[in-house]
């Protein structure tokens, strides 16, 4: 057995044990330190995932492949960037505790196993351990009212959901007698007709994970949670485990149930259309920022499975390429949220933005180039995104879906751009309290990357072609 | 389901699921809450069971196996919370008392 | 024959608790209910061969999981006056579901070996393997290794999440430090004084009082003063 194959999540893993022991045994407060360690992991074990083999081991549950590899990379980014930010949130608040480091690793370790997820029993203790830490992650702040609703709400929805892709896990492994990808694949081309059951099983299954993505309409709890969670946390949330969810929908609809095609395909553009138009009409009337960017993730969810109801290896690109822009913009915006403080206090409306134009000229920019970036101006990073997921649902002969994101990226327009009208054109309130030097670093290294994407386009999407690639084997 | 045809089982999997779902939507009260999605829960591990015997396999005995295991540590985790929440508040009722509304 | 009449009777009774646990006005009939369906449960695990998990599903979830929710509804004080009415309230329904566990038990325990055809179904992928237990150990630590490490994980974050959400360090409790005991010398607590006849120890300031301000070793310094007896000195 090759079990070098799982190095990276092994390393991961035990440097968390390692990280909880030192935590527990240091008499001064550890969390900084901690912070920094669980980073120096994150680092570590990102440059194994590169280094690491690809093939099916651990009795065909665990493969490594281009595509895991991929998706592993951007949670891994995804995760150290919300640490990055949580460091500072985590002191000036008040509830810098050496866990939440630790439980950060853990769910990172979760959507890891997601990602190189081969047999849907992999899926769903993946998809456990990464929701687990979040719940808890969620109510961190557990001495304010809001974070602890977030997560027990965050909880309730989200372990029903589990039930959900569950109970669809057990009809798909009742129908087919088997929960590997390539026993399901090869069970579902030889049959000429599929089971009732077993489309029912998939419903079930996209169920799940839309619940998870926060696509419509399963998307009810996400404006809560993201307001109610601290910000940091948040982050990561909209990040890595809506990248996990999304690697599990790639892999198994393009995988074992990819000869199915027809019978899910309909289903996907639905959730893709309503999310779209939902993101964008719902966050017109919003006045928080934590709540806008919650209807803006909706939206981004939208786009992205546009790639996925092309049902072709264009479309997958498409979709692996504007999860990574998604992952940096939203960071960003993360960031500038963090720095949102006055007097030692953190503030979230829109209307707090005031004449940051003036008093914080880089942050205003770095604020400006991201809702410029997921409007999709040219040339920044949320245009090329655009740009392959609209040209891939083309191409599949989806022309609907393609007005439907254009429709809904005019409406869209608006509320990104009145964020940008408040900072540069109205009357300067008082200036936020100077942001750390961590946070400025995550806000204007993402603004880079947003701005500058179109350097790093290449490599990217060479990346997520080759990852689109191994889907369709 | 040995003597017993595995479609019947199936059938029993798929009324619990329905009314741990039902609770779930229906009842107000956390605590109701998580019991009924210990239920559904309970039923998927049933369906599981009866897949396996139907193919002559043990994976949907081990399935069960690692449900039973993470339904127990979703459950703790989900009791610390709605612990939490009570020393905070003093209702269950999770539609009382909503702060993140908008 | 008897299979089927077994399984009929779990699966009704295990349906009607089902629909009880989701329908009680009472947390602690609706816990009651949820171990007679885990029972239930675990009764048509015993009909499909599945023994081990079966005893699991008694020990972990009956034995667990219920016990921790019933927990929960004592500490949240859910219908505090109507628990509190005591014993006869719940003992009709106590009562009704320890009935139907008997009636199951017995049942179970002459219906487990009516179907040796299906006690080998499981054992399909193990050969070698003479019962259902050792089969699922030899899955479960050989094949599927990853999964139950992976458990193990899910457990752990379980378990801190418990701890960070509940467990709370407060200034005030009291708490055993070892090396702050041992480092105490006679002098940081005891105060030597010494009376005159007749004087009495409220007019030298009681036994109680403060004694020395330093604030660098507030622990060490109990406001206790403990006088030596002129008497016994003369």
């Amino acid at each position: 057995m090759n079990w070098t194959l799982a190095l990276p999540e092994i390393v991961l893993s035990v440097s968390g044990l390692a990280i909880l022991v030192f935590g527990v045994l240091q008499r001064r407060d550890p969390t900084q330190v901690c912070s920094l360690l669980t980073l120096a992991a994150f680092v570590l074990t990102g440059v194994l995932v590169l280094l690491a083999p690809d093939g099916i081991g651990y009795n065909s549950v665990f493969v490594g492949d281009d595509f895991a590899r991929y998706m592993k990379i951007l949670s891994l980014a995804g995760a150290a960037l919300s640490l990055i930010l949580s460091m500072d949130y985590n002191r000036r608040e008040g509830i810098g505790r050496f866990e939440f480091p630790v439980l950060l690793l853990f769910s990172t370790v979760g959507t890891m196993v997601m990602a190189s997820s081969e047999n849907l029993m992999t899926l769903y203790i993946g998809l456990e351990l990464q929701s687990l830490a979040i719940y808890i992650l969620c109510a961190f702040d557990r001495d304010r009212l809001g974070s602890a609703e977030a997560g027990l709400k965050y909880f309730v929805l989200g372990s029903l959901a589990s039930g959900l892709l569950l109970y669809g896990v057990s009809l798909v492994f009742g129908f087919a007698g088997t929960m590997e990808y390539r026993g399901l694949q090869a069970a579902l081309s030889a049959s000429a007709e599929i089971p009732t059951g077993l489309v029912i099983g998939i419903v079930f299954i996209i169920v799940g994970l839309a619940f998870k993505v926060s696509a419509v309409p399963f998307h009810m709890w996400t404006p809560d949670v993201y307001q109610g969670a601290p910000p940091p946390v948040t982050s990561f949330m909209a990040g890595a485990p809506k990248i996990a969810a999304f690697a599990l929908l790639l892999r198994v609809m393009a995988g074992p149930f990819g000869t199915a095609s027809h019978q899910w395909q309909l289903l996907i553009e639905l959730i893709s259309m309503a999310s779209m138009l939902f993101g964008a009409l719902a966050a017109i009337p919003q006045t928080s920022i934590k709540r806008l960017m919650a209807y803006s993730s909706i939206g981004h969810m939208g786009y992205a499975l546009m790639g996925l109801a092309a049902a072709t290896p264009a479309g997958m690109r498409g979709t692996l390429i504007y999860l990574a822009v998604y992952l940096f913009m939203n960071a960003g915006t993360f960031a500038v949220i963090v720095a949102m403080r006055r007097r030692g206090r953190p503030v979230e409306r829109i209307a707090d933005l005031a004449g940051l134009g003036r008093t914080d000229p880089g942050l205003a920019l770095a604020m400006a180039i991201f809702m410029f970036s997921m409007i999709g101006v040219p040339p920044l990073s949320g245009f090329f995104g655009k740009l392959l997921v609209f040209s891939a649902a083309l191409q599949a002969g989806l022309p609907v879906l393609v007005v439907v994101g254009i429709v809904s990226s005019v409406i869209g327009a608006y509320y990104y751009l009145r964020v940008v009208k408040v900072m540069y054109f109205d009357v300067a309130t008082a200036a936020f309290d100077r942001p750390a030097a961590s946070v400025s670093l995550v806000s204007a290294g993402m603004g880079l990357v947003t701005g500058l994407f179109i350097l790093l386009l290449g490599p990217v999407s060479s990346a997520a072609q080759a990852a689109a690639a191994v889907l369709f084997r | 389901m040995g003597a017993v045809a595995p479609a019947n089982a199936i059938l029993l999997a798929a009324i619990l699921f329905g009314l741990g779902l039902a609770g779930v939507l229906i009842r107000r009260n956390l605590i109701f809450m998580l019991m009924s999605i210990e239920v559904m829960l309970n039923a998927t591990g049933l369906a599981f069971v009866a897949g396996g015997a139907r193919w002559g396999q043990a994976d949907g005995q081990v399935m069960f196996l690692l449900v039973l295991t993470l339904a127990a540590a979703e459950i703790s985790v989900g009791l610390a919370l709605i612990l939490l929440l009570q020393t905070r508040r003093p209702t269950l009722d999770s539609d009382v008392g909503n702060r993140l509304k908008g | 024959m008897i299979t089927q009449i077994v399984f009929w009777f779990f699966a009704v009774v295990l349906i009607g608790s089902a629909v009880m646990v989701v329908s009680a006005r009472n947390p602690v009939h609706s816990v009651l209910f949820l171990i007679l369906a885990f029972f239930n449960a675990a009764g048509l695990f015993l009909i499909a061969g599945a023994e081990f998990l079966a005893m699991i599903l008694v020990i972990a979830y009956v034995g667990a999981v219920a016990v921790l929710f019933l927990f929960v509804v004592m500490m949240l004080d859910v219908n505090f006056s109507q628990l509190r009415e005591g014993l006869q309230r719940y003992f009709p329904v106590g009562a009704a579901v320890g009935l139907v566990l008997f009636v199951e038990l017995a049942l179970s325990a002459s219906a487990w070996r009516i179907a040796p055809n299906v006690r080998d179904l499981p054992h399909a992928r193990v050969p070698g393997a003479s019962s259902n237990t050792e089969a699922l150990g030899e899955l479960i630590y050989t094949h599927y290794v990853f999964l139950f490490q992976a458990c193990g994980l899910v457990l752990l974050v379980a378990m801190i999440g418990a701890i960070v959400l509940t467990l709370r360090d407060r200034p005030s409790a009291k708490r055993q430090d070892v090396a702050v005991q041992h480092a105490r010398v006679p002098a940081d607590t005891l105060q030597m004084m010494t009376l005159g006849l007749g004087e009495s120890t409220t007019g030298n300031g009681g036994f109680r009082r403060p004694i020395g301000k330093s604030a660098e070793k507030p622990v060490s310094r109990p406001a206790l003063v403990i006088e030596n007896s002129p008497d016994r000195e003369g």
